[in-house]
Order: C-alpha cells, then structure tokens, then sequence
C-alpha cells in the first residue's frame, strides 16, 4: 500500500509499506552502522541522451527485479553533487556530462514492515550524457544485476521504489524524442 | 583469512553494531540517547527542519546555545528515522512555539518546503552535516508567544524581529535573504 504526502517541487513523496530490504548497493557494507537510526541520503541520476534514458538492471529477491534509475548514497560530509560526480564516474566512467544544477525531485522513502528497516531521502538529478558515451557492460548479460540499457520509452517492470519517478522519465524521454534533438 | 575493515574484525564490527543497536531505543517523542545519537551524528549526514515564522509582528526568531553557537535562530528539528519532513515540522512548531496543548486554528501549516541547503562542517567533531529543509508559516497578527516561564538568554527564549538580528547563529546565515524577504 502507498501512501502519499505532498512534497517539495510540487511533486509527491511516498511511503511504502515494502519488501524486506534494498537490493543493489549494500547500504551495510558502505555504511558500518545498523541501519535502524538513520535516514539514508541517496541521488539518483536520471542519465539521457539521444539514445534514451539509461536504466539498469536490478536483480532483487525481496524487492522485485526491475529496471531502476543508477543511484548513490551520500556520505557523511559529501555534497550531493560531489556523490553525483562520483556515481557517474565509478558506475560509467563518465566524466563529461552536463548535470542540473539542482534536484529537479525529492521524495521520502519509508520501508515500514521490513527488517532491516529503512528510511530514504532521495535527490533526482538530471543528467545529459555526451552523444559519443558508450555504455560497458563489461561480461554482464541482460538479466544481471547493474546491466545497463537505453530506453526510448518508459519501461513497464521498472522497480516499485522508482515508480515515482516515472513522470521524470517521460518529461527527459520528451525531450529526447523531439525530432532533431541533438543533446 | 579474517575478513577485515581496516583491521578490525568483521565480528568486531558486528559486536559493536549489536551494542549500538540494543542502545538504540527511542523515547517517546522518537529520540534516541544523547550518545548514540551523537555518534550517529559522526558518521551520517541529519535531515533537519526550520521553520520561519512571520507575521505583522516580524520574524519570531529562538535563542540558542550549544553547540552550533550563541545567538538568534530560526525553530527547527531534526527529523527522526520513520517520520516525515511535514510531521516533524508539526512536533516542533506544537513544543517550541505553541508549548502548551493551545489550538490556532487560523494558522496553516505548510505542505512543503521552500528551500533545502546543505550543511557540510567539517572541523565539528559531531553534527558536521546537515541536509535542511526550510518551511514557512504564516502567523496571524494576534499571535501570542508563550515564552512559558523563560527569560532572554535562556535556551528557546522566543521573540518578534522586525530586521534581521547581528547576532544570528552562523550556521542560518544561509537564511538571512529569507529573513529579509518575509521583512519587507
């Protein structure tokens, strides 16, 4: 069940009664503390160009597979820009892109039935890949957690704790399917 | 071979995460003990709210003194794990500015932010980083402040500004053109 709470930039920020943890990035690995007293702090980088918007792969068993938005989580001390900048280079090895200079969304997460529990503040950036960037999915296969795809349009099984983001996906696709639109 | 982080032990960290755990429990209002939630404040970035207060009578400004310094400052708290922005908004404008169980029926709480900065203070050993969101709320003229008891100087002391007090704690310097905005 969601519910839904008006937030900043207008848009809806959500809670979510969910699945048992976060698939992807081990928050217990990168961050040595029991995640039941903190609000995690994640951007999510919403990466287009002319071939699309690039999604990746999320093999999960407690949440459902699913494409999902490449994210981070801040660090203690970290701009979120700087996490930004580090995501994309760690991720993508993508160091030219052109960034929003400010969120263009924020929502809450709240994970209330799972163990660990879990509670998210997540910072959606806008980011414009050069044309010549060209993904590497190294040996991964489609179906392997982080693959990496291009997408025209939306794509259906997107996972549920990015469903939100869903009207940011259309407006850069938007963008990105105006004819003649070079990046 | 033992899986270590820096030397230390995989099992250690698990030991001590269980320590902190088990020193984890809340209050009622949500808080966690002074220390564990200092220690926490070490290693990962607080989400906090301030709310700025205005009205015919001026900007209702607090007095403070800890940590972040001595002087005037916009209400706020820090949000607790679980809640949301607009609850914690709600629990700080009832215990620092309403304090008793008084009802203002004409004032309107916010919906949503209207701004958010980011704090980072590297040289302060704990609470070196903020993610804060600004609300406003609009108060009517007949507001009344119920400073309950306290005096100038005394730790939550609430009082109207007409301009922008000099000594304004330094962290909410980032305010200031807010303030003067709602001034004018």
């Amino acid at each position: 069940m969601w519910k839904t709470i008006k937030s900043m930039f207008g848009c809806d920020t959500t809670m979510k009664k969910t699945p048992k943890e976060i698939k992807g990035e081990s928050i217990a690995d990168t961050i040595p503390i029991n995640n039941n007293n903190t609000i995690f702090i994640v951007v999510e980088t919403l990466i287009y160009n002319q071939n699309g918007v690039l999604l990746s792969w999320a093999k999960g068993e407690a949440l459902n597979s699913g494409w999902k938005i490449p994210s981070g989580i801040v660090r203690y001390q970290e701009s979120l820009r700087d996490r930004v900048q580090k995501t994309l280079l760690e991720k993508f090895l993508l160091l030219d892109f052109e960034c929003s200079g400010q969120p263009t969304a924020m929502h809450e997460l709240m994970f209330r039935t799972s163990k660990p529990q879990a509670h998210f503040l997540t910072f959606l950036f806008d980011v414009i890949a050069p044309k010549d960037f060209k993904i590497n999915n190294f040996d991964k296969n489609p179906g392997d957690d982080n693959y990496l795809q291009w997408f025209k349009e939306c794509p259906k099984n997107l996972i549920e704790c990015n469903t939100h983001y869903i009207k940011d996906i259309n407006r850069v696709l938007s963008i990105v399917n105006q004819q003649g639109w070079m990046g | 071979m033992k899986k270590t982080i820096k030397g230390i032990e995989n099992k250690s960290i698990k030991n001590a995460i269980s320590v902190l755990d088990r020193a984890g429990f809340r209050n009622n209002d949500n808080d966690l003990p002074i220390d564990t939630f200092n220690y926490i404040s070490r290693i990962t970035p607080m989400v906090n709210v301030d709310i700025l207060i205005y009205g015919r009578n001026g900007v209702l400004l607090s007095w403070r003194d800890d940590i972040h310094g001595t002087g005037w400052h916009i209400p706020g708290g820090i949000v607790r794990y679980q809640e949301t922005l607009l609850y914690r908004v709600r629990k700080t404008f009832d215990n620092e500015i309403l304090f008793s169980n008084s009802e203002c029926p004409d004032i309107k709480l916010p919906d949503k932010p209207i701004s958010f900065t980011e704090g980072v203070h590297p040289g302060q050993k704990i609470r070196g980083h903020f993610i804060s969101f600004l609300f406003d709320i609009i108060v009517p003229s007949d507001f009344y402040i119920n400073n309950s008891g306290k005096r100038p100087k005394d730790k939550g002391y609430l009082k109207w500004f007409k301009t922008c007090p000099k000594n304004l704690i330094k962290v909410h310097h980032v305010y200031i053109k807010d303030i003067l905005r709602v001034l004018v």
